[in-house]
């Protein structure tokens, strides 16, 4: 089972181009999208879940178009929006039996069983009864994948579902995504390394509307280790740090800054450190950035 | 800081394009309005806000009208203009940050009103110049307007325009600032126009007009009682001026809404969330749930299967149209709308059916077509708002992007969206019915026709709010902006109640049209069902193509672009699309061509424009034909078959016709109904025809040999009258299943008809037609050959046979000689013993009859099954009628009267020889039992006189002619009530007399004569001056001697042969029994048009020697009018009522009476009173009941507790 994605471009009437020659496979096990705000990962999603169109390219699930195949497509579809609501005044219960019916379980006995055992599984049982308005940040991401799990998906798309979710929660919904089969497909787009990091087997990068990287991110790691340095540096010297060396990152520790560079030597009385997937985000962006600069 | 939030405002609302679009919106309406109704379009006359016949489209009056109309309309705005202005804050958030600031509560809301007031005020201009610049406009007839006088454009806005927008503004922005929500904004606006409605729904009923003009918060019942009775010169000429009472109004109103202003000045808080109207606690579910460790669980669950076939297809439709519906029914401002609209028709209920202050039964038809007709307004508010609502149901939620890809057909999530508006519509027609058999039961009335409410609901009322449901969706989805979508299913609702006035007259191309239909308890809804259904389904056919289009189009997704989701059409048009398009397209096209082919070919289809062209035509050919003397028809023998299942009837038989003048007749000219089939048309002697146009309908035959005077001919008539299909619009209800009602005007008639001109005056002009003279003069000595009825003939010689099915019974004028069956046919052979007037009726229909005889006469009541109710107050009217006209005039002429019920598509009485057929809605169903006025005993009594004056005593056809039938009846009838019911009831119709008097003057198109002038038709002077004169003349002459002059004219002209009679001639019989101190009122009353204001003013009393002494003074004012109403004061020097009112007569009830009634002369405008009366003094009047004719007539009577010394 695959999720093929060729020469997959889009650009949004107001001229933004979203998606520049994307391509793409994807296969069982959970896939992280990983790329900033902004990078055209919710254009990816939504196209992939039949929600948007594409200028040109294709996409294809086991021989399915699915561009032009929707229907057939959202038979097998799971797909938790990066920002959604709820109607009022309807409890989880109701609303999940309703999500039920529309995929296609409409034996009341077995709709009835599944929606239960969703609600348990994902923690919501006890509230079942209560408005779905009601309901805090990370109830409502438990809910979303819960109507996501509905009927038998060979491909869950979440888009962010983890921004904006306390620890604690994060926490909470990534051990209910790890628990998603491994037979399907799961697309799991965020800009939160960690996502990645805690549970893809497979992940990309892409920024700008193109994809930089592509693999397992153990793979990736690899083609870094030993590239990337670590300095702690003061405030004021970093901007001649960025002047003169390829800094992909720089955060603030105990007043000071630590800045991570990737070079293929010690750039300047730099440690080397042991890479993490968070540098090789962030040095694919800051590589494609300077690409992109030679480039022009 | 109050002028710097003043002028941010502005700026604010001056920089946005929304206030050019409204001023343009508003200039645009009342500029094409004006148009629209100053002869743009011709074959429409239109009487809207005053306009039409000499009054101008920019008099002072029509100005004020429109102005106050338009900007009332417009107060929808406001909720925009200004309720934002305080809104918008709370909509971008930026109170928040705003509220921190230092500004005092009344900068703040102070500077945001004042800020919208100016807005509004300025979008609001835009009326008037819009009426001001149509009255240039060239192109427009000119004599539609007057001189251009600045206060009319100004004073409708100081009186009216800016105080409504200070008051509704204020009440507006108070809802604005408390609610926080817009739409709350809009529905308080709608909410605030249906009270008004309301309101000025039981103002009517008040009968203090000072308290109704001070309860309309927007002064219009002020403007209403200040404008009431003013005549065209007036309303013309008078600058509106600012009456006590519309100034006390503005006053008291502005007041209000500072007090509201005030309130909401007080109340209001700068915090985030003040006075917020909660309802519930907000039900937020926090847990404190911070338990970092993982737990490791099983995702473990059940297998499901998904099932995508038809069954499940169909169950997933089922469970999509329910929670939709229940969305809709839940939402809470559906829910406002539906209650504003239920207390609207229940107030609304209240007036059911009132005639002459009488109510008529609640039977349920009416209840079906008041209800519906008063409830439609919310309806369509309804599906405008609901439409919009669904449609963006998931989007406004943000749940579209699961909804969207949830593995359901698109045309499943549409079917269900649609349906669920659908739906609502069931449940509000199921709602209508439960109100309506609700207010039947509390009027005390059980027949509840259940199945009439559904036909009438659920066949009629839902099919067109389900074809809106359509239409509504369908803009909302391809308008794809909410607020938009609004915007144009409003424009098309205004475009469809105007396009008939813009010449779009067929049906074919008005959007969920039909030909009409009306039920009626003697025909049910007969002959309209079949079109009606076929034009319905065509609509929907037509509705359904562009649902689904509408549902290719659909956005499913985040691409709205009309491009792309035009693209996606291509992509979503399937085969079984292909298929259903090319069905519905095939079935649309198919019943389009029918209904064609019915309308237009089968019938002739004719614009108004085409109908007064044919007039301008008839008349410009034909005219020169008026002055040629015609044969008269003396002897009338048709047959007549009445096939009721088919709606067809033929007529064959002769009429004798003789040349009653003194020169030879060498040719006829003959009117026909073209839409009649002639199978034979001919004269007994030699003749020729020379002309024929069969479009008109006019030919002209040439005899050989002149009809020499005296001498007769036959004129021999087979003429079928066949119903071929369906018409566009207008029926022929005469023709029915039940209820068939011909008369002689189907026949042929002699020479050029007049009654085919037109008489606007301002047409006429654009036609170049000379001005008409709407009425023979007095002493015209050919318009005297003719009575009013027929230029056909006079006295005729009478004989028929009518025949129709068996189950129905076939009337005619004449008694019954024989009835037979004879080929599954029932015939009727009626003839008449002594000549009657050329006036005859032919009837059919199941009837159920009373029967009963007074003094050897036949009397007898033919009604429809249910129809019992009056049937013995009509019988028992007959005889009282009878007793009182045989015994004061002359004898009766026939052995037999005869009632006869006919359906209620025309709605009155009309008396033919020995027969009097009688509509179904205006007597039969009265409910007489605890009202004043019992007028199907009146009706009877008005039209069995009629057999009198009409039957026996007929008019000329020159001015005044129904001064002998119309007003004689009146009289007749007025006496044969008083004797019956007393003279209490006579005063009470006499009030309603007064008042449609007065205000038949003020909408009188062309002018108004003294009423032994009037012309036929002025039903205001016959009827209403008429028994108001009567009623006078009879208390001032004396009933004795106005009765010994009535039957001495009767005996002397009934029967005449021509010249007929004139007004002229009865009135010398009145002036000869009265005496020379009364000659005067004759003047007053047939010769002129005078009018009186009499009024009480200083009353008071004291006890004198055990009795009372009430000193009071009246003010009198006399006044002449000529024909459009410009009046000149005249001298008094006339005898008054005065009288004095005690309720101390009666000490139980207190029921006011009289203790002293005098006539007085009175020769100054300001006479003193002091008289001793024997009771405590309660009331004084002056002509307190009403003999005079006086537009104010509160003030004729003054209370003594008022003013007590």
């Amino acid at each position: 089972m695959e999720l093929k994605i060729t020469n997959l471009s889009k650009t949004y009437p107001n001229g933004v181009q979203a998606l520049k020659n994307v391509n793409l496979t994807i296969t069982k096990g959970m896939f992280g999208l990983l790329g900033p705000n902004g990078a055209g990962k919710s254009t990816l999603m939504r196209t992939i879940a039949t929600l948007q169109e594409a200028d040109q390219g294709e996409v294809e699930l086991n021989g399915i178009n699915v561009l032009k195949q929707k229907a057939d497509i959202r038979k097998k579809l799971g797909y938790l929006p990066q920002e959604f609501g709820v109607y009022p005044k309807i409890s989880a219960e109701a609303m999940l039996d309703h999500f039920a019916e529309l995929k296609g379980i409409t034996n009341k006995k077995e709709r009835k069983e599944i929606v239960i055992a969703l609600l348990q599984q994902t923690n919501l049982f006890h509230v079942r009864k209560k408005n779905l308005s009601g309901y805090s940040g990370g109830m409502k991401q438990r809910f979303g994948i819960a109507q996501a799990l509905l009927g038998n998906p060979n491909l869950i798309i979440v888009d962010e579902p983890t921004a904006g979710l306390d620890p604690a929660e994060r926490n909470r919904f990534h051990n209910l995504l790890s628990e998603i089969g491994e037979n399907i497909i799961v697309i799991l787009s965020t800009h939160i390394v960690d996502d990645v990091s805690d549970l893809c087997k497979n992940m990309a990068i892409i920024n700008e509307g193109e994809m930089l990287l592509n693999g397992k991110p153990s793979e990736l790691i690899k083609e870094v280790d030993g590239k990337i340095w670590e300095k702690i540096i003061d405030k004021n010297d970093l901007n001649s740090y960025q002047e003169n060396f390829n800094i992909i990152s720089a955060k603030l520790y105990l007043g000071q800054i630590i800045v991570h560079a990737y070079s293929e030597t010690n750039p300047d009385a730099f440690e080397k450190v042991n890479p993490t997937l968070e540098d090789v985000y962030f040095s694919s962006i800051k590589n494609s950035k300077l690409q992109a600069n030679l480039n022009h | 800081m109050f002028f710097r939030i003043l002028s941010f405002e502005l700026k604010y609302k001056f920089n946005r394009p929304a206030i050019y679009i409204y001023w343009a919106i508003l200039f645009g309406l009342s500029f094409f309005f004006i148009n629209a109704f100053s002869g743009l379009v011709d074959g429409v006359t239109v009487a809207l806000g005053g306009l039409g016949g000499k009054v101008y489209t920019n008099s002072p009056y029509v100005v004020y009208n429109m102005t106050a109309g338009f900007s009332f309309m417009a107060l929808i705005l406001l909720p925009a203009l200004i309720g934002s202005s305080v809104y918008r804050d709370y909509e971008t958030n930026a109170h928040a940050l705003l509220f921190s600031y230092p500004i005092s509560k009344f900068d703040y809301l102070g500077g945001r009103l004042a800020g919208g007031f100016i807005a509004s005020l300025f979008v609001f201009t835009s009326i008037g110049l819009g009426i001001w610049l149509a009255s240039f406009m060239p192109y427009l007839n000119q004599d539609f307007f007057g001189e251009n006088m600045f206060m009319s454009y100004f004073m409708p806005y100081l009186s009216n325009v800016i105080p409504n927008l200070i008051i509704a503004g204020v009440i507006i922005f108070a809802i604005a600032a408390v609610t926080r929500n817009l739409l709350a904004t809009y529905l308080g606006c709608i909410a605030l126009l249906v009270l008004y409605g309301v309101a000025g729904t039981l103002i009517n009923d008040i009968e203090n007009i000072t308290l109704a003009s001070m309860l309309d918060p927007f002064g219009s019942k002020a403007f209403e009682t200040l404008t009431k009775y003013w005549t065209i010169t007036e309303k013309n000429e008078q600058i509106i001026p600012f009456t006590k009472l519309i100034f006390a109004n503005r006053i008291v109103w502005m007041g209000i809404a500072g007090l509201i202003f005030i309130f909401v000045l007080a109340k209001f808080k700068f915090s985030q969330s003040v006075f917020q109207l909660k309802f519930k606690k907000n039900s937020r579910l926090v847990f404190a749930n911070i338990n970092p460790v993982l737990k490791v669980l099983k995702l473990n669950l059940p297998d499901v299967k998904q099932v995508f076939n038809l069954k499940s297809r169909i169950k997933q439709l089922i469970r999509l149209i329910k929670f939709e519906t229940i969305n809709l029914v839940k939402n809470p401002y559906f829910l406002g709308i539906l209650a504003t609209g239920i207390l609207f028709v229940l107030i609304n209920t209240a007036q059911l059916g009132k005639f002459y202050g009488t109510t008529t039964f609640p039977v349920t038809y009416q209840v079906v077509d008041i209800l519906g007709a008063t409830f439609t307004l919310f309806v369509l508010i309804i599906i405008t708002f609901l439409s919009g609502e669904i449609v963006w149901n998931e989007r406004s939620f943000k749940v579209n992007e699961m909804i969207d890809t949830m593995p359901v057909p698109t045309w499943t999530i549409y079917t269900s969206k649609l349906s669920a508006l659908f739906s609502v519509q069931v449940i509000l027609m199921a709602l209508i019915m439960v109100i309506g058999i609700i207010a039947q039961a509390v009027m005390g009335y059980f027949n509840f026709e259940v199945d009439l409410y559904i036909k009438g609901l659920f066949g009629i009322k839902l099919l067109d709010f389900i074809l809106l449901c359509f239409l509504a969706f369908i803009v909302h989805v391809l308008a794809n902006n909410k607020y938009l979508g609004h915007f144009i299913i409003i424009l098309y609702y205004l475009f469809s109640s105007f396009m008939g006035s813009l010449g779009l007259e067929h049906n074919l191309y008005d959007f969920g049209s039909d030909p009409g239909i009306m039920y009626s308890d003697m025909n049910g809804y007969g002959h309209f069902v079949k079109p009606f259904l076929i034009y319905k389904s065509y609509w929907f056919a037509f509705a359904i193509i562009l649902a689904i289009f509408s549902n290719l189009l659909w956005v499913r997704g985040n691409e709205t672009t009309f491009s792309k989701r035009f693209t996606l059409l291509k992509e979503r048009l399937t085969m079984s699309t292909k298929v259903s398009l090319v069905i519905f397209l095939f079935l649309f096209a198919g019943l389009g061509a029918f209904i064609y082919y019915n309308t237009n070919i089968l019938n002739e289809y004719k614009t108004s424009k085409e109908h007064l062209l044919e007039s301008v035509n008839y008349e410009k050919q034909y005219k020169k034909y008026a002055g040629y003397a015609q044969p008269r028809i003396v002897e009338m023998n048709i047959n007549v078959d009445i096939y009721p299942k088919k709606r067809d009837a033929t007529f064959k038989g002769y009429c004798i016709i003789k040349n009653k003048s003194k020169e030879p007749i060498d040719s006829v000219f003959l009117n026909y109904n073209q839409a009649a089939e002639f199978n034979r048309l001919v004269f007994d002697i030699p003749y020729e025809k020379v002309f024929d146009d069969k479009k008109t309908g006019f030919a002209i035959y040439t005899f050989k040999k002149p009809l020499e005077p005296g001498d007769s001919t036959y004129l021999r008539i087979d003429m079928d009258i066949i119903t071929k299909g369906f018409r566009n619009s207008g029926s022929n209800t005469r023709l029915l299943y039940n209820g068939t009602f011909l008369t002689t005007g189907f026949l042929p008639s002699f020479g050029y008809n007049k009654g085919y001109e037109i008489t606007d005056e301002k047409k006429r002009k654009k036609y170049d037609l000379p001005e008409k003279q709407l009425v023979a003069k007095i002493n015209d000595t050919t318009a005297l050959q003719n009575t009013y009825i027929s230029n056909d003939g006079d006295w005729i010689r009478f004989e028929t046979v009518v025949s129709t099915t068996p189950d129905q019974i076939a009337i005619a004028p004449g008694y019954l000689e024989k009835e037979w069956e004879e080929n599954g046919r029932k015939y009727f052979h009626y003839k008449m013993d002594s000549k009657i007037l050329n006036f005859a009726a032919w009837l059919s229909a199941d009837y159920e009859k009373i029967e009963d005889e007074w003094n050897g006469i036949d009397l007898a009541v033919y009604y429809h099954k249910d129809h019992d109710y009056n049937i013995h107050d009509m019988m028992k009217s007959m005889k009282k009628s009878l007793e009182y006209y045989t015994a004061n005039f002359t004898p009766f002429q026939f052995k037999q009267l005869r009632i006869f019920e006919f359906p209620r598509f025309s709605s009155f009485a009309q008396s033919f020889p020995n027969m009097i057929p009688f509509s179904e809605s205006i007597g039969f169903i009265a409910d007489v039992r605890k009202e004043d006025v019992n007028y199907p005993f009146w009706v009877t009594a008005h039209e069995t006189a009629h057999q009198w004056w009409a039957h026996q005593v007929i008019g000329a056809n020159v001015e005044g002619a129904t001064v002998t039938s119309e007003i004689l009846c009146q009289y007749a009838s007025l006496k044969v009530i008083e004797k019956e019911f007393g003279i209490e009831k006579v005063r009470d119709f006499i009030k309603y007399d007064m008042d449609n008097y007065l205000t038949g003057r003020s909408n009188e198109p062309h002018y108004e004569p003294p009423l032994l002038y009037l012309r036929p038709g002025q039903g205001y002077l016959h009827y209403n001056k008429g028994n108001i004169v009567m009623y006078a003349l009879a208390d001032y002459i004396g009933e004795d001697k106005i009765n010994a002059a009535v039957k001495a004219f009767a005996q002397d002209y009934a029967f005449q042969e021509p010249p007929f009679v004139t007004s002229e001639d009865f009135i010398k019989y009145l002036k000869d029994v009265t005496p020379d101190s009364l000659q005067y009122l004759i003047h007053d009353m047939f010769e002129t048009i005078t009018l009186y204001e009499n009024k009480v003013t200083d009353v008071s009393y004291e006890e004198f020697e055990g009795k009372y002494k009430v000193n009071f003074t009246v003010d009198c004012n006399k006044f002449r009018s000529d024909s459009i109403g410009r009046e000149e004061e005249i001298p008094m020097n006339d005898w008054i009522d005065i009288a004095v009112f005690s309720e101390e007569i009666n000490d139980s009830t207190r029921h006011e009476q009289e203790i002293f009634l005098q006539k007085f002369k009175i020769e100054e405008n300001t006479k003193k009173f002091e008289l001793i009366v024997d009771y405590k003094p309660s009331k004084v009047g002056i002509d307190p009941y009403l003999k005079l004719i006086d537009r104010h007539r509160n003030d004729n009577t003054k209370s003594t507790s008022t003013l007590r010394n």
